[in-house]
């Protein structure tokens, strides 16, 4: 008789073969059903072996969950094509009513399913680890999640498009949280930053925060509310990440009475607004180690701009990203020049800047004549580029905006560039740049124009050349020591080899087999060995 | 691997057993592109022309080609370019309007007429009425194997090798192996 450890293995693959099937089929039933001893086993195993009842889109309709073990339930319907019928409802409730063993919630559902769900989370939730709420509905809900909803293992909780009751405190009952998402947060729970920086304290884990309002809010009559930063400030001491959508005012109330020493990517985004001022966001962002960033990108695309610094790794998540909402062209360069102001003293740290526009979605306004002067805002803070990249929807804006006789301002621009790199073929890219260039030049700092370097294979593939090497390696395996040297070292050769412009050297011979062509090898290796070869020999 | 070094190399064997190594366009793609490894302000100029062509969408013209590689040689540098074209007789004279043929021996001329001062070039080929016809006037130094012994020694020291290697022949008797290189050494000039 196989021994548990063998059966619990061949259990194992059997749930590998097939996972999509183990939990959401009740694939482990048929095996429970085998025996007693394998359903004890089983029974006994369940964590081991991954098993639970889970309710989602097309699961079996579960009545009754009387007949199966107490197995932990996972209640999953994320998956937003897919609709919701009265049956999935009736599943869903079934299953919200076993509070005890929920381990994880994923409703992403149209408000009204939601509502009628949040109805019946009013209690506690010992084993719940994961919960997403998120209604699909995009008009604003006055869904809420039940004051008295709590769950002392919650590790992950976001809320889009759903109130988080302000009366509740996190401290007391959310203590293990890693991350916390509220997004799309109607108006009506709107909260004081103040306010959620004193649950935030009781928070030890927190590793990712995202905030975000549905509307721009508080309305620039309470601002005042938010405009003195008065507390000290709260470190939190494992935020990795922090998201932020909202107004400025907000933003600035917020990072003014926080520390977050291990922050690695701050993203905000930003309602518009003609005029604003960033103070504490500047300073947060100066005395975060994790947010000092080598190379920065100016993107302009149709539903806003966005500043996105990064340390230069293409995977790297490090860095910085601020988006403002808004869709004309001008008003874009306006806000990303009051950013990039009120920034400066981390921007200036930028050696490698580029300046684009998403050509999938072009802000509104694009391709009408702007004021040059309105680049220059935009390209002041990064006194220490030395790498400007220019994309080429924006390439005759910033050839513009660069002519040196539009103002003089422009040779105080990027005073330490020393590459432009430009997406066009070098001679369009020289005609548009030159007068640039050639001020530059004048100036004493010269300004090396950069096209984008394609790729050697794909030369290869357009061109097709024939492989020169593959007659040469059969010359070389013909090729043995001594021959075809006494030519190398003959008159002939060594006075054409010093000899004057575009001299040709003619051999001819009848039969071309052997010494022409081992002559030929002979002077590869010349060419290499000598010292004087930049050849691809090997 | 790419050694570095002070010089360029670039080279070609034509083939006539082989439809792109005996073309025109065969000898201009090859040499563009081996050039372009060994130079950053030459691969400038290639990739430039690839940009332009709707960036390897559509088929560059001969003329550009052309145009493109005397844009590079044309570049300022201080190092050496050699440029190699092994048996230019393998290009055929008979197919198309300029033959590869004419192609190749324009390449050649225009190469010499540059006067680039740090260019070199190199052909060798049987000596073919209409190659020596375009090539002898544009010779610095034409050397004819014939007439250098060197070459005799040379291949006296190659058919010794291939006798004192080759598997088949190593079963030879000693006294053939001698005869063998006698015979062959003596009558190795291809005919």
């Amino acid at each position: 008789m196989l021994n548990h450890d063998a059966l619990l293995n061949i259990f194992h693959h059997y749930r590998l073969q097939d996972v999509g099937s183990w939990n959401l089929r009740l694939a482990w039933c048929k095996l429970a059903h085998v025996c007693r001893r394998w359903r004890y086993l089983i029974y006994d195993s369940s964590s081991l072996l991954d098993m639970y009842i889970l309710f989602t889109n097309g699961s079996p309709t579960l009545d009754s969950l009387a007949h199966l073990p107490p197995l932990p339930l996972v209640i999953d319907y994320s998956n937003r094509t897919a609709t919701l019928v009265r049956q999935d409802e009736l599943s869903v409730l079934t299953g919200l009513q076993q509070r005890g063993r929920i381990r994880r919630i994923f409703l992403q559902v149209p408000s009204p399913h939601l509502g009628i769900c949040l109805a019946t989370m009013s209690d506690l939730y010992p084993i719940l680890g994961d919960l997403t709420l998120s209604s699909t509905t995009e008009e604003e809900t006055s869904l809420v999640l039940p004051s008295t909803f709590s769950a002392r293992s919650l590790r992950y909780l976001a809320l889009q498009g759903v109130g988080f009751p302000t009366e509740l405190p996190f401290f007391t009952y959310f203590t293990t949280l890693v991350t916390l998402t509220l997004t799309r947060i109607p108006a009506q729970y709107y909260f004081h930053p103040r306010h959620l920086i004193t649950q935030l304290r009781g928070l030890l884990h927190l590793e990712e925060l995202s905030i975000g309002f549905a509307v721009p809010i508080p309305l620039p009559s309470t601002e005042g509310d938010l405009l003195p930063a008065p507390m000290p400030r709260v470190t939190l001491p494992t935020l990795k990440r922090l998201m932020f959508r909202g107004v400025v005012v907000y933003l600035e109330n917020l990072v003014a009475q926080i520390n977050a020493p291990l922050l690695e990517r701050l993203t905000v985004t930003l309602f518009f607004e003609i005029d604003f001022t960033l103070v504490a966001l500047p300073q947060f962002i100066h005395t975060t180690p994790g947010l000092k960033c080598p190379s920065a990108k100016v993107l302009f695309k149709s539903e806003g701009v966005s500043i996105v610094t990064n340390n230069g790794e293409p995977l790297s998540s490090e860095g910085l990203t601020i988006n403002v909402n808004c869709e004309h062209l001008d008003w874009q360069i306006d806000a990303a020049t009051q950013c990039c102001r009120a920034l400066e003293q981390v921007l200036s740290a930028v050696e490698e800047l580029t300046l684009d526009l998403d050509e999938d979605g072009m802000p509104s306004g694009w391709g009408v004549s702007l004021d040059n002067v309105l680049w220059h805002g935009i390209l002041l803070p990064f006194s220490s580029v030395a790498k400007l990249q220019i994309g080429s929807s924006l390439i005759s804006e910033l050839s513009d905006a660069l002519k040196p006789d539009t103002a003089e301002l422009v040779l105080n621009i990027l005073p330490g560039l020393q590459k432009l790199e430009v997406q066009l073929p070098f001679d369009h890219a020289m005609m548009a740049f030159s007068t640039f260039i050639e001020a530059r030049e004048l100036e004493g700092r010269p300004v090396v124009l950069q096209v984008p370097r394609v790729p050697r294979a794909n030369i290869q593939t357009w061109l097709s050349p024939p492989d020169p090497w593959e007659n040469h390696n059969i010359a070389l395996e013909s090729q043995h020591s001594g021959t075809g040297t006494w030519l190398i070292h003959g008159e002939a050769f060594l006075e054409w080899k010093d000899s004057g412009p575009s001299s040709l050297l003619w051999i001819h011979a009848e039969c071309q087999c052997l010494g022409a062509r081992r002559f030929f090898v002979a002077l590869i290796i010349f060419t290499s060995v000598a010292g004087a070869g930049k050849t691809v020999l090997w | 691997m790419c050694v570095a070094g002070l010089a360029s190399l670039a080279f070609f064997y034509c083939d006539s057993r082989e439809n792109q190594k005996k073309e025109g366009r065969g000898l201009l793609t090859s040499l563009l592109t081996q050039l372009c490894d060994q130079s950053a302000a030459y691969w400038a100029v290639l990739s430039n022309l690839y940009s332009i062509n709707g960036n390897g969408s559509q088929r560059a013209s001969d003329s550009e080609l052309q145009q493109c590689r005397l844009q590079m040689l044309k570049l300022p540098r201080q190092t050496p370019a050699y440029v190699v074209i092994d048996g230019l007789d393998e290009c055929p004279v008979t197919s198309g309007s300029p033959s590869p043929r004419e192609v190749s021996l324009d390449t050649v001329d225009e190469l010499v007429k540059l006067k680039h001062p740090n260019l070199r070039i190199c052909v060798t080929s049987r000596p073919e009425a209409d190659i020596v016809f375009i090539l002898r006037p544009l010779a610095f130094h034409s050397v004819s194997l014939h007439d250098e012994s060197g070459q005799f020694q040379d291949i006296a020291e190659y058919v010794k090798f291939v006798v004192s290697t080759d598997r088949k022949m190593q079963r030879w008797e000693k006294v053939d192996k001698v005869l063998v290189n006698k015979v062959l050494t003596e009558k190795s000039d291809g005919r």
